[in-house]
């Protein structure tokens, strides 16, 4: 009999990679849950003989169904899968009860190792007919999931920005020596426009400060910028270690160090997903000190649809409010689509 | 170590060559920021040869460059094999190097964008990094005069361009600031309101020309009397206010007493006309009573009428 193996993550391409890691043999028989309830309901009703799961996750995330089941006294082998490679976030998986930790994307060899070190299934010899065995029927999915391409497209795109965040956040803790919290990425088709109204966390009266970074690559295109609330400024000298922490050369200071950590890791983190290389130009002074629309209002002139991921950091026990936007151009999106398909097949 | 064919090497003489002649400042590190690379950039505006550098220590060489700062980037770089960015904003140059353009410079020294990369080694540790050095004086010098002249500008909006008294917009701003002021604070202050008296004749029998050197004299005159924290505005064509804070009305009453006196007193002369002319004051101390600014402004034009009738080229206080 084939074992019961359930995947739980809320992106469906994330669903699909882990799926695809599994031997071909096991590959339509698992199931799957889009959150952390979800799966807790599915696995109080019957536990499974292994769980795939993933860490950040919207309502109940990675680290609360690791604790739900550890307070139900729930036995199940649990493996975590996650762009989240700071060390700090593996230790508390571990500490919770997690028996081994993937980074995104996974490996197929990594996965059929963890099946035969814990008896779950090995995968017969490779002279046997597992290459031809017939894989007509897809993976059985949950109901509802959502077909329309855009969607998909939005989905598959913050699974990238999910993996790319989590090299860049390893960056930043490593050189504060703190952990950063996840935050989930959002991704919105957005008109230039509507630039400001996008930065949802933006209060109205308060002041910012940004900086951006114009990204260019085969076929895509963009421009990165960070959004720092002065009121975040000190504090964030601060942690940087910065002998000088007033003046007004410590806010661009600032914005720069973030930046180049934040955008370096993350671009390239995009670009080994997507096979692509990414330059990335010397960063600009957006403004400083003014209210967001007055940021982004002579930067409205040319109307075109942009494809925006946003990543609100936030620092634990910290009051560091800090937006990250990347903003494709409307002419990187046949480009992106393409290749985001392919990663999905 | 596979030898290098003649292609190759051709290729390699090239690279070297545009490396050495590039308008970039390129300076290849080792960790303990020992040159080992000091392009033709680097030379030309240091004054200094690759060889005389080769193997110095950076902070030697250049005594004013901030140690600690660089230090620090350099570091991040290393551990964490990322590139770091710093701007001419946060910091003007790394390395003072003086302005060489004799017309178009207009700066004293070239402003620096700077990027500090990474360079691994086959083993693919961080072994040295590369500080790339961006002249960006134009690009400073543009945006520096563009904000000295949105300085200018939003200072010009706020005048009033026949007297260069404020306008009554910025005006009217001041009064309401003094008037929430003396509400969290107290303390005295006082509103003066005054106009010309019989304008409109001196208007239709010299012309306007005449009728705006009038104008001009009143608000030199009036400048004339004022101290440094008194503002006084245009508030319509010929009417005028003067806010005067920590000022009582015995005080207000001296002021306005020297500037009648010496509106009176002396003629204007345009254009071989002597004309003398008098003004109308009104006082107004802000007290309790008044509920906001425009209130106040109502004591004052009140009391600036109450001189007219009286007979005008007088100073009445509302009561």
């Amino acid at each position: 009999m084939l074992p019961d193996i359930l995947i739980c993550d809320d992106s469906e391409m994330a669903r699909k990679q882990m799926a695809r890691a599994l031997p071909a043999a096991l590959r339509h028989q698992v199931s799957f849950c889009r959150n952390g309830s979800e799966a807790l309901a599915r696995i109080r009703h019957s536990v499974p003989d292994m769980l795939f799961l993933d860490l950040n996750m919207p309502d109940l995330d990675g680290y609360e169904v690791l604790e739900h089941l550890r307070s139900e006294q729930i036995e199940l082998l649990t493996i975590v899968v996650s762009g989240d490679i700071q060390p700090q976030a593996k230790a508390r998986v571990f500490s919770l009860g997690a028996v081994a930790f993937l980074n995104k994307p996974t490996a197929p060899e990594k996965v059929a190792k963890l099946l035969a070190q814990y008896g779950i299934y090995c995968e017969p010899e490779k002279s046997s007919l597992s290459g031809s065995q017939p894989e007509t029927n897809t993976p059985s999915y949950p109901a509802s999931i959502n077909s329309d391409p855009q969607l998909l497209l939005n989905d598959y795109l913050r699974e990238i920005a999910n993996v790319a965040m989590g090299r860049s956040s390893d960056l930043l803790a490593r050189l504060l020596g703190i952990f950063v919290r996840q935050p989930i990425p959002k991704v919105a088709f957005i008109a230039s426009s509507e630039l400001h109204m996008t930065i949802a966390a933006a209060d109205d009266e308060a002041h910012y400060s940004a900086v951006c970074h114009g990204f260019t690559g085969a076929g895509v295109a963009g421009e990165a910028m960070l959004l720092f609330a002065d009121s975040s400024f000190r504090e964030m000298a601060e942690m940087l270690h910065y002998d000088n922490l007033d003046g007004p050369a410590v806010n661009v200071e600032v914005l720069m160090d973030m930046s180049s950590i934040l955008f370096g890791a993350f671009l390239k983190g995009i670009g080994d997903q997507m096979d692509l290389r990414l330059g990335l130009s010397h960063p600009t002074v957006l403004g400083q000190h003014r209210q967001i629309n007055e940021l982004l209002d002579h930067h409205r002139n040319h109307e075109q649809q942009l494809l925006c991921i946003e990543i609100a950091y936030a620092i634990e026990n910290r009051n560091i409010q800090c937006d990250m936007l990347v903003l494709f151009t409307e002419d990187s999106l046949p480009f992106l689509q393409q290749r985001l398909q392919y990663l999905a097949e | 170590m596979p030898s290098l064919n003649s292609e190759s090497l051709s290729s390699f003489h090239w690279m070297a060559n545009m490396v050495e002649s590039v308008e970039v400042g390129l300076v290849v590190l080792d960790l303990d920021f020992r040159v080992q690379m000091w392009n033709g950039f680097m030379e030309h505006h240091s004054g200094m040869t690759a060889s005389k550098v080769h193997n110095q220590v950076l902070f030697e060489l250049f005594p004013d460059i901030p140690r600690a700062w660089l230090s620090s980037k350099v570091e991040a770089v290393t551990q964490l094999n990322t590139r770091a960015f710093t701007s001419w904003e946060q910091r003007p140059y790394l390395l003072r190097f003086r302005n060489t353009r004799p017309i178009t410079g207009t700066e004293e020294f070239m402003y620096q964008n700077l990027t500090i990369s990474p360079l691994c080694g086959p083993s693919g540790k961080v072994e040295k990094v590369c500080l790339m050095i961006y002249d960006v004086t134009d690009i400073a010098s543009n945006k520096r005069a563009l904000e000295r002249a949105n300085d200018q500008l939003a200072k010009l909006s706020m005048i009033d361009r026949l007297t260069g008294l404020l306008n009554r917009g910025t005006w009217e701003n001041l009064l309401d600031a003094e008037f929430s002021r003396y509400r969290r604070y107290g303390s005295n202050s006082t509103l003066v309101m005054f106009d010309i008296d019989h304008f409109k004749a001196i208007n239709d029998r010299f012309g306007h020309l005449v009728g705006d050197e009038v104008i001009r004299h009143t608000a030199a005159t009036t400048r004339s009397h004022l101290r440094h924290s008194d503002s006084a505005g245009r508030y319509g064509g010929e009417e005028f206010g003067i806010i005067l804070p920590e000022t009582d009305t015995e005080g207000a009453l001296t002021i306005c007493k020297r500037i009648l006196s010496a509106i009176s007193r002396e003629p204007v002369t345009v254009d071989s006309h002597n004309i003398t002319y008098t003004i109308s004051i009104g006082v107004a101390p802000l007290t309790d009573r008044p509920k906001n600014y425009m209130a106040w402004l109502e004591q004052a034009d009140q009391a600036m009428y109450s001189a007219k009738q009286a007979g005008r080229n007088q100073i009445v206080t509302f009561s």
